[in-house]
């Protein structure tokens, strides 16, 4: 008998079409399934079903066992084997101390002291966290947040642990670290994972069974590999897949899919490529004019404190895309803020357009100069409606490069990822900025928004705007930078065009590189694996 | 023996509380300079109270409550000299001093107190009476950080779009009021989240257990114990009167019967305990270091 058995599921919101339509799904004891489809397809809706606690309010029909048992049933302590985690790492802690953020569950549960104390030790030293133990939880990194949330629902003694895009808050490292963790409670301890993603180049090969879900309809659901084959066709779900998969796909698929870096090679080995080596673009040289220099800058936060920007050196020229990359801590951030007039140096000069920082006033500085959008652009709301926020910018949506006016009358926070950061952009962009600082314009959203965020910085672009972004997400950079550099522990350490840059990397870089590195140069999104493959060749 | 920050923080709050409230509640100056002078004691040695600045506040408090006495009461038998036909009193001049002495005593007491008395012990302590405020307090302990921090990113962009302006105090105050409405909104929306972690993790389904981080062990009960006792004769000595004592109308000596000399003697050990523990704590790690040379350690042994 299987574990969650979904029979002929069907729920709506009050007052709204279906969100989830007719689902049939079983999970097995054991099985690691990863959830994907585009924002709005009713992953979200599917997960908190599935455990009582969380069940949204509204309309359903049909059923979920669990463990032969109807969900809606479940004791409390027999719902405490269903764990769930969400995707925002900062406010789903609960309590100030990591601890007692371990301890929470337990107590709320009223577990004995004993075997509070004993499980505690167990999965602190399990998930690596014994070190942060005594830690308060707002001093802690991110990644360690969304283990510790991982820790505190381990320690109930879950039979299925839920977890709803528990690394889009997280940097690609403690992305990794996080997945690998939930592996072990997987293979080590047989506890059944059921995970929704936008990316699954690292969580496939963890994976048991994929699920693909568009429209609240499942399109696809079984074993990894038979299901990544049936969904090569699909275009919509394409860009879900593994760089391998979609590298296989263009070439139009013969033997087995493959679904890794490493098997994306063999393929590539065994199937001679119909690929180029491609004559380098020659360098325009024409006099670029800088628009925002960094020049030897040094900043720290605190007197007492390291310096987090050891004299920084790098301008970005006008009318382009710089993608600055680089690991968490390396003072990404606190460099966009010092560009923005946010922060100030202590030594080292910051000129925008030739003319020193210090020297613009206010008004001057953000009434036309530069703009910055932050991680996480829903401090930048404060009314009810989109509709509203637009009016109270003094923008029209016909201004705006990309269509928001369906959502005008919806509450900021209730947009999607993709159009939040939209309505953001707009926002930040109403006082006719020359110069626009964005802070991981990509965190979170699905494989479509960062396609459709590229498309809108490329069109700024072309209207003269100038765009630094600060970004973990190297397909991203490889898709719309101009110039890509590498950010380390408060200085640039190189700067180059997206290709040169990704193509000499040779760890943080695409995936696309990875595998197509040794048969064709410069190859690094599926943009230019489309350009190199001839037409004849992919219908072979 | 162990350092006053391993103690359980009731134990340790039974004892330091006792000594405060014993010499806030007492008239009696030899109570009154034995608590100042443990609590001196205290402070100087040890190694969590660094700032000196406090002997300043201390010596400020002191003579302003000395000179502040004299000038509001004008009781007491002995005038020392006339101000507006006002005579200030030895008396008064006495009794200020001695209430100086009291509330500096006091101060370093609670300065060492609030040292040892970290947050969560602070929680550990509420939550042994009231859970329910205890948990209330951690959630506000760890969204109070988060709040601060987002304020700040929701100003630093409010800047940036120009709707954060200092110009003038009217600028100033609509600014702040911006930016407090957003921080409401991203409040509201994110409480939904933590409500759900907690509903998720069983919350509010019944009787809840609670985990105690500080366990209470022998030293516990021994400190609580001794700290009982002592307050114990205290109190019974102090109910037949013979610790009373008044500045007022004329200043004379203390009581010295052997039940009150019983109760001083008993309140200064009180008062000298926190320091003797931390000096036993010190003493034992320099025995210990002066054994544990290279060649005892078990690592250098297995190689």
């Amino acid at each position: 008998m299987a574990l969650i058995e979904i029979k002929n599921l069907s729920f709506s919101y009050p007052g709204c079409s279906e969100t989830i339509k007719n689902i049939n799904l079983s999970v097995e004891q054991g099985d690691f399934v990863a959830l994907f489809g585009p924002t709005g397809s009713g992953k979200t809706t599917l997960l908190r079903l599935l455990k009582p606690e969380l069940s949204p309010l509204g309309e359903t029909e049909g059923s979920i066992l669990f463990g032969g048992k109807e969900i809606k049933e479940l004791s409390q302590a027999e719902s405490s084997a269903i764990g769930f985690v969400q995707q925002s790492t900062e406010h789903q802690t609960v309590t100030d101390k990591v601890w007692h953020e371990i301890a929470f569950g337990m107590e709320n549960l009223n577990y004995s002291q004993g075997l509070m104390s004993r499980r505690m030790a167990e999965v602190s030293a399990y998930f690596g966290i014994d070190g942060i133990f005594e830690s308060k939880t707002s001093e802690i990194s991110g990644g360690q947040k969304q283990l510790v949330a991982l820790a505190s629902i381990a320690a109930l003694d879950p039979e299925v642990i839920i977890l709803d895009e528990p690394t889009s808050q997280l940097d690609p490292i403690s992305a990794n670290e996080f997945l690998n963790a939930l592996k072990k409670l997987n293979s080590e301890s047989g506890v059944t994972i059921i995970i929704s993603e936008h990316r699954l180049e690292n969580v496939i090969p963890l994976c048991s069974k994929i699920c693909a879900i568009d429209g609240g309809e499942i399109k696809a659901y079984g074993p990894v590999r038979e299901t990544a084959e049936k969904l090569l066709k699909d275009s919509k779900m394409l860009p879900y897949l593994p760089g391998s998969a979609r590298l296989y796909s263009l070439l139009g698929g013969e033997g087995p899919c493959p679904l890794s870096v490493t098997e994306g090679r063999t393929y590539l080995k065994k199937n001679t490529l119909p690929l180029f080596t491609e004559e380098k673009a020659s360098d325009d040289k024409a006099e670029k004019e800088p628009a925002v220099e960094f020049k030897k800058v040094y900043f720290r936060y605190d007197k007492d404190s390291d310096d987090v920007l050891r004299g920084t050196d790098i301008t970005a020229y006008k009318n382009e895309i710089l993608c600055i990359l680089g690991a968490n801590g390396s003072g990404k951030t606190t460099m966009l803020c010092c560009a923005a007039g946010l922060l100030t140096p202590y030594s080292g000069k910051i000129r925008l357009f030739g003319k020193d920082i210090k020297k613009y006033k206010n008004s001057e500085l953000y009434g036309g100069v530069i703009s910055y959008l932050p991680q996480n652009p829903e401090i930048l709301f404060m009314k009810n409606t989109l509709r509203e926020e637009m009016e109270e910018s003094g923008i029209d949506f016909k201004d705006i490069p990309f269509d928001l006016s369906y959502a005008a009358d919806i509450h900021p926070y209730d947009l999607s990822g993709g159009e939040r950061q939209m309505a953001a952009i707009a926002k930040v962009m109403a006082s006719k900025p020359e110069i626009l600082l964005l802070d991981e314009p990509t965190k979170g959203l699905d494989p479509k928004a960062k396609r459709d965020i590229c498309e809108v910085l490329k069109k700024l672009k072309e209207d003269g705007i100038t765009i630094i972004a600060v970004t973990h997400d190297v397909e991203f950079a490889a898709l719309c930078a101009d110039r890509a550099a590498m950010f380390f522990r408060g200085a640039v350490t190189c700067t180059d065009k997206p290709r040169e840059f990704f193509s000499e990397n040779i760890y943080y870089t695409t995936s696309i590189s990875k595998i197509t590195r040794d048969y064709a140069e410069g190859i690094i999104t599926d943009n230019d694996l489309a350009k190199y493959i001839k037409p004849e060749d992919r219908s072979r | 023996m162990k350092s006053l920050k391993s103690y359980n923080p009731l134990s340790v709050s039974v004892c330091f509380l006792s000594v405060i409230l014993i010499s806030m509640f007492s008239l009696n100056p030899i109570i009154i300079m034995l608590s100042f002078t443990g609590g001196l004691i205290l402070y100087c040695s040890t190694p969590y109270c660094k700032s000196k600045k406090i002997h300043i506040s201390v010596f400020i408090i002191i003579a302003g409550c000395t000179i502040l006495n004299p000038i509001f009461s004008h009781n007491g038998k002995t005038p020392l000299l006339f101000i507006n036909n006002n005579a200030v009193t030895a008396e008064a001049l006495v009794y200020g001093l001695f209430m100086g002495i009291m509330v500096a005593g006091a101060l370093y007491w609670f300065a060492v107190y609030s040292e040892i008395m970290t947050a969560d012990k602070v929680v550990y302590s509420v939550g042994r009476f009231f859970p329910k405020s205890a948990l209330m307090l951690t959630l506000a302990l760890r969204f109070i950080p988060v709040y601060i921090k987002k304020s700040k990113e929701a100003i630093a962009v409010q800047k940036t779009l120009g709707t954060f302006k200092t110009d003038s105090i009217v600028y100033k105050v609509k600014s702040v009021m911006r930016v407090f409405s957003v921080m409401i909104s991203y409040m509201i929306e994110n409480t939904i989240i933590t409500s759900d972690s907690m509903a998720a993790r069983g919350y509010g389904g019944g009787k809840r257990s609670r985990y105690r981080i500080f366990s209470f062990d022998t030293a516990d009960c021994a400190l609580t114990a001794v700290t009982a006792v002592i307050g114990g004769i205290y109190i019974a000595v102090s109910a037949f009167g013979f610790l009373d004592y008044s500045f007022y109308p004329s200043m004379k000596l203390p009581g010295f019967e052997t039940a009150a000399v019983a109760a001083y003697s008993g309140y200064f050990i009180l008062c000298l305990i926190p320091t003797i523990i931390e000096a036993g704590d010190k003493l034992k790690w320099r025995l210990l270091k002066s054994k544990i040379s290279p060649s005892h350690t078990p690592v250098a042994q297995k190689q």
